[in-house]
């Protein structure tokens, strides 16, 4: 009779618990300003899902710096953004971020991906080419460059791989002829998949790099790309079937930027607009979000929204990056009442993605202090990518490790977002719990400032913060205390420190972008 | 079952099979040495004695066990199993450099052309992956991965190698994510996983409101509990003791070789018994463009000792006609010796013309495939070409290699190019 009160009381409590603080979500639900939130709840209301609950400060938190930096918020930035007791601080905070110095650094590594940056195999740029054109994609990010100057430097480049960096976009990728370049436009900048395009829209495009020509020099890998000039005028086809003319002497790659950066374009904007909403929630308003012709409709009149605002604010990608991250979409919860299934679809609910293979690489450094250093031997010149370097940064796709392979990394062969493969194998939970690596650098754990000098409950405390970006909830607070009576007496300190590390870095709200 | 149908069967299985003896039993399982950074064929399986010393640098030739064959002096243990191998010393293709000739080894494919093939190891392990119940995954490297060449190209992540990593040659083989690193024992691990299931409850309660039964539950978390779950067995199963090699008697480790090289030929054998379809051991050390015959020295004799007690040591436990050992690498070294500074003796890469060695799981031993030119440096008769060497491997292991390579990227493709057939060594099936 005793125990079941206990156990009754007890069960009363845990509902308490859930229903008062829960560490994830807010009772309120996602506000409503402006055109983007209100094509969200159109397109809520169109499959009778309910309009989400609003993420916890500390999810919130979480998700923004992982989002546009790469990287979990460190204790203090967590702490502060959390016990800030003040309105507006959402915005306050992305104002911040997209200010930062590692968001600039974090979104080269998206590019780098879709713009197919590695030294080796199947594409070969050679080491100091990846260099270049990394510095390039991320002084672009860095200057907020306009994107449609970005792209019209890439598309109408000349001249050497070492001097001009932008002519790799030509030289990165495995099929140089007319209809490999062409594919590598579609897919890069019209969110188009080649192969799947009707056989004249093909040569249409193809005959816009037809005159791509390559040449070696006397220097060892130097390679010069230019355009072949066409002796005599050629009419040819824009996509939706308009006639362009090409005059003699024309760079048929520069009339082609004309007409992909004009306003009426339908894809331009629009590949670029769903590709920044896939990166913030893992998939994209038509999904997958680099085949706008093949893939799932999700919310077109949203998309459509995102890439009008986006041309009028003169491809201002900082402002597109800002407004998809105000989005009610953005600050909801990622824990509602539905099949998540649906919800997550549809972004009802904040869709639950595994860290990527760099972010989560780094985040272990970041926790432990033991970073991960890289090195390739071949090709030459040697590289050596000391540890102080985040993973993030890393430029070349040809310079790996067994952590980041094993976790998904885009081999970099096709630039399709697909590449990248973020589901969680056992062969991965099997690395989490066993592997003598992540071992050693848990322990390093302990010799933290921040956690060493703190007695044995704030030490759990800092512990959470940390991997979690939260404190422990009474619940939590109470299990890890019996775990800890449990313990043989001894080396118990220890013991529990190490197991707790081992818990955190294992538990899906720390694998997970939430 | 009528007589028309039986026939059709036969006629099937025959087909599969390359056209071979119908009765024959596919391959259980498959080891292959990829002799990493390229092995000279001079210096193992295509030794020139009777050439001038620039190209040999006076290394004789050996008898073998099989009257007529004789290999490099420097592999006299193999030279007493050559009736349970065959070599073939006209391997050739034209990629000299170590990605684009790797690709092609274990694809078939030419590099280019922006999709990315998988090993033969993964497409293995796909094929037989329905017929094999164990908990370690069914394509295992030991130790270190290839590297900058993707084992699965774009099947996916479920056929990618298990990476042993750590070192087989310490008395206690630390395979990482399986045995438990900083000497935790088992009931230390099950209160750790104890804590975990107790802490570790993100998504699993439903949130409030949910209807009863309602499955809230986020899609990937699912798959992440499913994905610990068989984690956990790997662990807590037998699948540690496959790679605990302290079960094996000292005399066996002994006959290996306590190096890298034989004790992972050793890890290998107790993989096959265990059913693993197909296992990887990449060998490292044979890039030796500088101070070859130094480094021929050491690692010929590590590598005789351990492929020949493998290939004994199956036999003896009647494991070699189910299982395929192969060993070759991405290609040979230059026949001439380079004995300017800085290479001092050094031997470059050379695809023209180069060995390998087939043995087990359908295979004849005792036989040569190929002749090469005086010095080693050219095919004069019998070239064969890496899908050929490919295509019998699928043959012997039951996979039709002209036939359709399930794909989750909707590709329409064969395993092998369609033009590739004709070179497959049938000449060695049994």
């Amino acid at each position: 009779m005793k125990s079941t009160g206990w156990v009754l009381l007890s069960m009363a409590l845990t509902a308490a618990v859930l229903a008062a603080e829960s560490p994830y979500w807010k009772d309120s639900l996602v506000p409503e300003h402006g055109e983007v939130d209100r094509l969200l709840r159109a397109g809520w209301a169109q499959q009778r899902l309910a309009v989400p609950r609003e993420a916890s400060d500390a999810v919130f938190v979480r998700r923004a710096y992982l989002d546009f930096l790469g990287r979990l918020p460190t204790m203090a930035e967590a702490k502060e953004y959390v016990q800030d007791p003040g309105g507006g601080k959402r915005a306050a905070l992305i104002d911040r971020l997209l200010n930062d110095d590692g968001f600039p650094l974090y979104w080269t590594q998206h590019w780098c991906d879709l713009l197919r940056i590695k030294s080796e195999f199947p594409i070969n740029l050679w080491p100091n080419a990846v260099y270049g054109y990394q510095r390039r994609i991320h002084d672009f990010l860095r200057r907020n460059e306009p994107y449609d100057d970005f792209v019209r430097a890439l598309l109408t480049s000349s001249g050497s791989n070492f001097r001009v960096p932008e002519v790799n976009f030509y030289r990165a990728m495995a099929n140089r002829t007319a209809a490999g370049i062409a594919g590598a436009v579609a897919l890069s900048f019209m969110g188009l998949r080649y192969d799947a395009m009707p056989a004249a829209d093909r040569l249409a495009l193809a005959d816009f790099f037809a005159g791509v020509r390559y040449k070696s020099t006397k220097e060892w890998k130097e390679e010069i790309v230019y355009a072949q000039r066409l002796p005599e005028a050629l009419p040819r086809r824009r996509l939706d079937g308009r006639l362009v003319d090409v005059a003699p002497g024309d760079d048929a790659r520069a009339v082609f930027c004309d007409e992909l950066l004009t306003a009426g374009n339908p894809y331009f904007s629009r590949a670029l607009a769903n590709r920044v909403w896939h990166w913030f929630f893992g998939h994209g308003l038509i999904a997958p979000a680099d085949d706008l012709a093949g893939g799932d409709i999700i919310n077109q009149p949203l998309l459509d929204h995102l890439a009008g605002e986006f041309a009028r604010s003169g491809y201002d990608v900082r402002r597109l990056c800002r407004q998809v991250a105000l989005s009610s979409a953005y600050c909801a919860s990622s824990c509602q009442s539905a099949a998540a299934s649906l919800t997550e679809k549809h972004f009802a609910s904040y869709p639950v993605r595994r860290l990527g293979a760099e972010v989560l690489d780094d985040a272990i450094g970041d926790l432990t202090g033991a970073r991960s250093s890289y090195s390739s031997v071949i090709p030459e010149p040697f590289t050596y990518i000391p540890s102080q370097n985040r993973t993030v940064s890393l430029a070349d796709g040809s310079i790996s490790s067994s952590f980041l392979i094993l976790f998904g990394r885009p081999a970099r062969d096709s630039g399709e977002l697909g590449e990248r493969n973020n589901a969680m194998s056992a062969k991965q939970r099997l690395f989490l719990f066993n592997s003598g690596e992540l071992y050693r650098k848990l322990q390093n754990i302990g010799r933290r400032e921040d956690v060493k000098s703190f007695s044995s409950e704030a030490r759990i405390e800092a512990l959470y913060w940390l991997f979690l970006s939260r404190p422990p909830t009474a619940e939590e607070k109470k299990t890890i205390q019996t775990f800890y009576q449990r313990l043989p007496s001894g080396k118990e300190r220890w013991r529990l420190q190490q197991d707790l590390c081992w818990v955190l870095v294992n538990s899906a709200e720390f694998l997970h972008q939430h | 079952m009528n007589r028309i149908m039986i026939f059709f069967l036969v006629v099937m299985v025959a087909g599969v099979a390359g056209g071979a003896a119908a009765e024959r039993r596919p391959a259980r399982s498959v080891i292959e040495i990829w002799v990493w950074g390229g092995p000279s064929q001079l210096e193992t399986f295509d030794p020139k004695p009777d050439a001038d010393k620039a190209y040999n640098n006076g290394l004789k030739a050996i008898p073998t066990n099989v009257p007529g064959v004789a290999i490099s002096e420097l592999l006299p243990k193999l030279a007493q199993q050559a009736d349970k191998y065959s070599i073939i010393r006209t391997m050739t293709h034209p990629h000299r450099g170590h990605e684009t000739a790797t690709y092609l080894m274990q694809t078939g494919r030419e590099p280019g052309g922006g999709k990315v093939y998988p090993a033969i190891g993964a497409v293995i392990a796909m094929f037989k992956a329905k017929d094999y119940r164990g908990d370690i995954p069914p394509y295992v490297i030991l130790t270190v991965p290839k590297g900058r060449f993707s084992e699965i190209g774009f099947l996916s992540e479920e056929y990618a190698p298990l990476v042993t990593g750590g070192n087989p040659s310490q008395t206690r083989f630390i395979v990482d994510g399986i045995v438990p690193p900083g000497g935790l024992n088992a009931e230390e691990m099950a209160q750790r996983f104890d804590l975990l299931s107790a802490l570790d409850t993100f998504g699993r309660p439903p949130a409030p409101g949910a209807a009863p039964g309602t499955k809230v539950g986020a899609p990937v978390l699912e798959a992440f509990q499913a994905a610990g779950i068989q984690a956990r067995k790997v662990i807590e199963g037998d699948a540690a003791k496959v790679f605990d090699l302290s079960l094996e008697s000292a005399d066996m480790r002994n006959r290996y070789g306590w190096n890298p090289v034989g004790q992972s030929c050793l890890t290998a054998r107790r993989l096959v018994e265990s059913g693993v379809p197909y296992i990887t051991i990449n060998a490292q050390g044979w890039d030796s463009h500088k101070r070859h015959f130094e480094t021929m020295k050491q690692r010929t004799a590590e590598m005789d000792q351990a492929v020949a007690t493998l290939l004994q040591d199956l036999a003896e436990k009647d494991l070699l006609d189910t299982t395929i050992v192969w060993w070759t690498g991405e290609f040979g070294r230059g026949p001439k010796i380079d004995w300017e500074a800085p290479w001092n003796g050094g031997r470059n890469h050379y695809s023209k013309c180069f060995s390998a060695l087939v043995a087990g799981g359908g295979f004849v031993g005792g036989k040569v495939v190929g002749e090469s030119d005086a010095v080693a440096g050219e095919v004069v008769s019998r070239p064969v070409a890496p899908p050929d060497m490919l295509g019998s491997l699928y043959e012997l292991c039951g996979i039709d290699p002209d036939g359709p390579l399930p794909n989750p990227i909707g590709l329409q493709t064969t395993i092998l190019p369609p033009e590739s057939p004709a070179g497959r060594l049938r000449e060695l099936y049994r």
